[in-house]
């Protein structure tokens, strides 16, 4: 076992370090966590006063006067989200291409702004119609235009930040490029070192745009029903986003992302870099189903992880606090004093790395059995009606319980919550059992003997010391 | 002397500003000329610049080949380090890699 663990790391270590040196694939994930989880977040707290916890069969009371009210001016509610979560493909659109430029060392605001140009001309039907009218922004509703910059957008997004950014690298390396003297002050060079680039990228966008219509909207060209680049590319690539939002595909994702912390690498961390888009598609899915009075039904998404299965954090490890802080073994207890409040907010690195769960033949069964079986389970419950599906994406840090109860806006959020820790606690018992009396049997045999009194001679180290010389 | 400016890096830098309050605490003990933070994998590109020495998570050491192209230090914190937020042990650490850059 201990040999089958070493091999995974060896197995694991390389391929995660192919996947995140992907350039594209850091774009991505930064675009994301960089860029537009501040606007997720914040759209997320408007949302709570769009889509209150209240049940929405309560209509007596206060509770049901605040529930009339908020259906009566939800249209209205709606704006601060719409314009924050809601515009998460040109949050996404301008991170990608801002943090692709970073790593090419290139004028990374200007070219994120470029890709935001270039996406929002991606966001209007453009074309001649049936009677010889003309579409533009005057034949379209504007939150026909808003539409396609939210999760229908993510796509496209992706694709035109990499695109604005690659243009740039070729037109470069051609040397396309208005270079002025270097006398001239940086800020106005790079003004207009970004303008053949930008034109050519908003130039094709355009052409792109129109194509796109024209091609496949149907005929003859209707503002109500013409279509966009970001609706066609979402038509191709929507099956990717059914398909993750399935059980075999959750149960995968957290297998993958417990199997990588198994060996101690950050599993939620490359898992997203992969996921993200999906997960998000599925969430903004559900936003819109319910701000049109309908229910929400995908269940895959961000908050499905953090909120329901990385309990305490990834590997639902909040029940084993406990288990350490009234060990017999001085070392475990000793973990469980410094995880205690990391976990209350779902930080459990102190527990991976200090029980350690990581590279621990004994401990890694628990670890990945755990948050697997409550993926399925959550998965179930959700899938039958009996909890509400996640609707709203609270920070990864929030408690649990109330990420519980905010994350789906039902008190059967948190409850499922207490029955996942219930099962964690199951299984995580006989093993820290079995841990807990190795290392007290280690313990007797060995005196403890560190010889480190954690001072620092700082003349081993001249280059930081403060003796003036 | 200039101050020396160590990162630790993380996924978001949460878990990691655990173990930068206890090398901080290292860091006044001894007199160390260093400036510790905590920063995130997205932050990286941008702060490789004012980073004198990369220390990093475990659970992120699939990262080093890519911090090492920003041609400063990089080390990975030992696991049990890591997890008790031994501070002068880390600190040890990152002062030994500016050492071993000297040498060079």
């Amino acid at each position: 076992m201990n040999n089958l663990l070493q091999w995974m790391e060896r197995m694991l270590l390389p391929a995660t370090v192919r996947i995140v040196e992907n350039r594209y694939m850091q774009a991505i994930r930064n675009a994301f966590i960089g860029s537009a989880l501040p606007m997720i977040i914040v759209g997320s707290i408007f949302l709570i006063f769009v889509i209150p916890p209240i049940p929405a069969s309560v209509s007596d009371g206060v509770l049901g006067a605040i529930n009339q009210w908020l259906i009566r001016y939800r249209p209205i509610l709606f704006i601060p989200f719409q314009f924050t979560f809601g515009l998460i493909a040109m949050w996404v659109g301008y991170g990608v291409a801002y943090h692709l430029s970073q790593y090419y060392k290139m004028d990374a605001s200007r070219l994120g702004l470029t890709s935001v140009a270039t996406l929002l001309v991606f966001c209007v039907p453009i074309g001649i119609t049936g009677d010889g009218g003309l579409l533009g922004l005057e034949a379209i509703h504007v939150s026909q235009f808003v539409e396609n910059l939210g999760a229908v957008g993510l796509f496209i997004a992706i694709l035109t930040g990499i695109g604005v950014v690659e243009l740039n690298r070729l037109l470069y390396r051609y040397g396309f490029i208005i270079k002025l003297p270097s006398s001239v002050p940086g800020n106005v060079a790079k003004s207009f070192e970004i303008m053949i680039p930008a034109f050519l990228s908003v130039g094709i966008a355009f052409l792109l745009e129109w194509w796109a219509t024209a091609s496949s909207s149907p005929q003859p060209l209707d503002p109500a029903t013409a279509l966009t680049m970001p609706k066609v590319i979402m038509a191709k690539l929507g099956f990717l986003v059914q398909a993750s939002d399935t059980l075999p595909s959750a149960v995968l994702q957290i297998i993958l992302m417990m199997l990588l912390w198994s060996v101690g690498i950050h599993g939620m961390n490359v898992v997203s870099s992969v996921a993200y888009p999906l997960w998000q598609t599925n969430l903004q899915a559900n936003i819109a189903s319910i701000g049109a009075g309908q229910p929400a039904t995908h269940i895959v998404s961000e908050p499905f992880f953090h909120m329901y299965a990385h309990l305490g954090g990834s590997g639902a490890t909040l029940p084993l606090v406990f288990m350490l802080l009234w060990s017999k073994s001085q070392q475990l207890k000793s973990v469980g004093r410094v995880s205690l409040m990391p976990g209350v907010f779902n930080i459990n690195e102190p527990i991976t790395f200090g029980v350690p769960i990581a590279l621990n033949p004994i401990m890694v069964i628990p670890f990945l059995t755990s948050p697997s079986v409550i993926v399925t389970l959550n998965y179930l419950v959700m899938k039958m009606g009996l909890v509400p599906v996640p609707t709203l994406q609270p920070p990864l840090t929030m408690p649990v319980f109330l990420g519980g109860f905010l994350a789906d806006g039902s008190w059967r959020g948190a409850a499922l919550q207490a029955v996942d820790l219930l099962i964690a606690a199951l299984i995580y018992y006989p093993f820290f059992k079995i841990w807990e009396k190795r290392l007290l049997a280690d313990a007797e045999g060995v005196v403890a003997q560190d010889g480190d009194n954690g001072t620092i001679d700082l003349h081993h180290y001249p280059s930081c010391g403060t003796s003036e010389k | 002397m200039a101050y020396k400016r160590i990162a630790l890096v993380c996924s978001f830098g949460l878990s990691t500003s655990l173990l930068v309050q206890a090398m901080e605490r290292a860091a006044t003990a001894a007199q160390a000329k260093v400036d510790i933070f905590a920063i995130g994998t997205s932050e990286l590109a941008e702060r490789a610049e004012t980073t004198d020495v990369f220390l990093l998570a475990p659970q992120v050491r699939y990262m080093r080949p890519t911090v090492e192209k920003y041609g400063k230090p990089v080390g990975v914190v030992d696991g049990m380090i890591y997890a008790t937020a031994d501070g002068a042990k880390a600190l040890r650490q990152a002062l030994s890699l500016f050492q071993e850059e000297g040498m060079q």
